[in-house]
């Protein structure tokens, strides 16, 4: 039995390709909220259910644009019937949402399709699980996870090296390895003539998110 | 002569809002946009980036043909990749898919992950006009490539077109246990399929196998540099 998963826009059609896959047990549809064109569709996708004798639920998204909330509303949905198979239709809606469900999916192991806006032929993409946390060591975990436990995700970068006790060497190694990977930037601190700042990329909790 | 040094990759489908922001907020020397040739807007773009001092390429795709998108955007990333590493500062190949079909936009994305190159969104609110730029959670250095095993490989080098198992077997060499594992873990990765037509099994290759098929000479050859 398999759970599909949707983002919807305006097009209900997008979505109803993805039902014709052998065992069906349920549709959950991500749509954004008060949009009459998008109301429209998800009533167009409901009632196409009901005919279909397929379950239907509706997560509502309010902030369509933010890809760190719409990542997290994703991944709590999913993590309702986290021990079924699943497959997440990712043609619809607005890109950041497509882009935080195609996110969700990579680190949760969950195949994607496409339909094909022309044709509406399905194009699977593959489980592909990423697992960032097992590339980073363990101390550049410890940064890692103390910034984002940091307001705006970003700190002082000795006060870093001090609440994690680690030698300035060691730090430096650590700190630079994450530059290279584009996880973390070092600015000047604003505050201090000689100090500097680390930031967490805007979106790494995103990938930092336990299974 | 321009010296490059920050380079912009980006979808493209009449959406020169995003594009802007994009362009605005993403600085590059050149501007390679990934799109269809019917495009209208391409000679305004061209004519804004060459005024500015800066490069303009144009790749053409049909941009809903996804196989087609994802070996365009991966072997244009990959090819822009060595003009960038002399420049002063890591992360100077940037790709935006912040406009486009989402056929193209998917494929760019996941060529992107693929060369270990930083994404963006860029878009305007619609609500409130605010300009948004997104930088989506992917890992420079991190190839999804890097996945696969020897002897995954050795299958997907043959995934360019339906093989039969036992082709597939004289072909690799493999023993059924070892032929067998490894079949079902590209199939469980989405690369292929396995059919049967007429008492034969056949592996039959999704887009996705027929993509990294076709880099499978690529690792090779890396393989052997790194040797």
């Amino acid at each position: 039995m398999v759970t599909i998963y949707a983002t919807l826009g305006y097009v209900p059609e997008s979505v109803l390709p993805s039902l014709r896959t052998a065992g069906v047990e349920r549709l959950v549809v991500f749509a954004s909220a008060a949009d009459q064109k998008v109301e429209a569709a998800v009533r167009k996708v409901k009632a196409h259910c009901e005919k279909a004798d397929i379950p239907f639920t509706r997560v509502r998204i309010v902030k369509p644009y933010d890809l760190e909330y719409v990542a997290e509303v994703i991944k709590e949905a999913m993590d309702e019937h986290k021990d079924e198979e699943a497959i997440f239709n990712i043609t619809g809606g607005t890109k950041v949402m497509a882009a935080a469900a195609l996110i969700v999916c990579f680190l949760k192991g969950v195949p994607t399709e496409y339909a094909q806006e022309r044709t509406m032929e399905v194009i699977r993409l593959p489980l592909m699980k990423i697992d960032v946390r097992s590339q980073l060591t363990r101390r550049g975990k410890d940064i890692v996870q103390y910034l984002l436990a940091q307001k705006d995700h970003c700190a002082p970068a000795v006060k870093v090296r001090k609440a994690l006790g680690m030698e300035k060497s060691t730090f430096s190694v650590h700190l630079s390895r994450l530059r290279e990977k584009g996880l973390v930037t070092v600015e000047r601190d604003p505050r201090s003539a000689r100090g500097q700042v680390v930031r967490a990329m805007p979106t790494l909790s995103l990938l930092m998110m336990e299974d | 002569m321009v010296k490059i040094s920050n380079i912009l990759v980006s979808t493209y489908g009449r959406a020169m809002r995003k594009l802007n922001v994009a362009r605005k907020h993403l600085p590059h020397d050149r501007l390679v946009l990934v799109c269809d040739s019917g495009d209208e807007d391409l000679p305004t773009i061209r004519q804004n980036e060459e005024e500015r001092g800066g490069e303009f390429v144009h790749i053409e795709v049909d941009p809903y043909d996804f196989e087609a998108c994802l070996n365009t955007c991966y072997r244009t990333l990959e090819g822009l990749k060595p003009l960038t590493l002399a420049a002063p500062l890591p992360g100077s190949l940037k790709v935006s898919i912040s406009c486009g079909p989402k056929t193209l936009v998917g494929a760019m994305l996941f060529a992107a992950m693929n060369a270990g190159v930083e994404v963006y969104h860029c878009d305007v609110e619609s609500a409130t006009g605010k300009e948004l730029v997104i930088r989506l959670p992917t890992v420079r250095e991190f190839e999804l490539r890097r996945r696969f095993s020897w002897d995954d490989w050795q299958i997907i080098r043959h995934l360019d077109e339906a093989k039969e198992v036992r082709a597939l077997a004289k072909r690799t060499g493999f023993k059924e246990p070892r032929l067998d594992r490894a079949l079902g873990r590209l199939g469980h990765e989405g690369l292929l399929k396995q059919v049967t037509k007429g008492g034969r099994t056949w592996v039959e290759p999704t887009a996705i196998g027929r993509f990294y098929a076709g880099l499978a000479p690529e690792v090779k050859e890396k393989k052997s540099d790194d040797e």
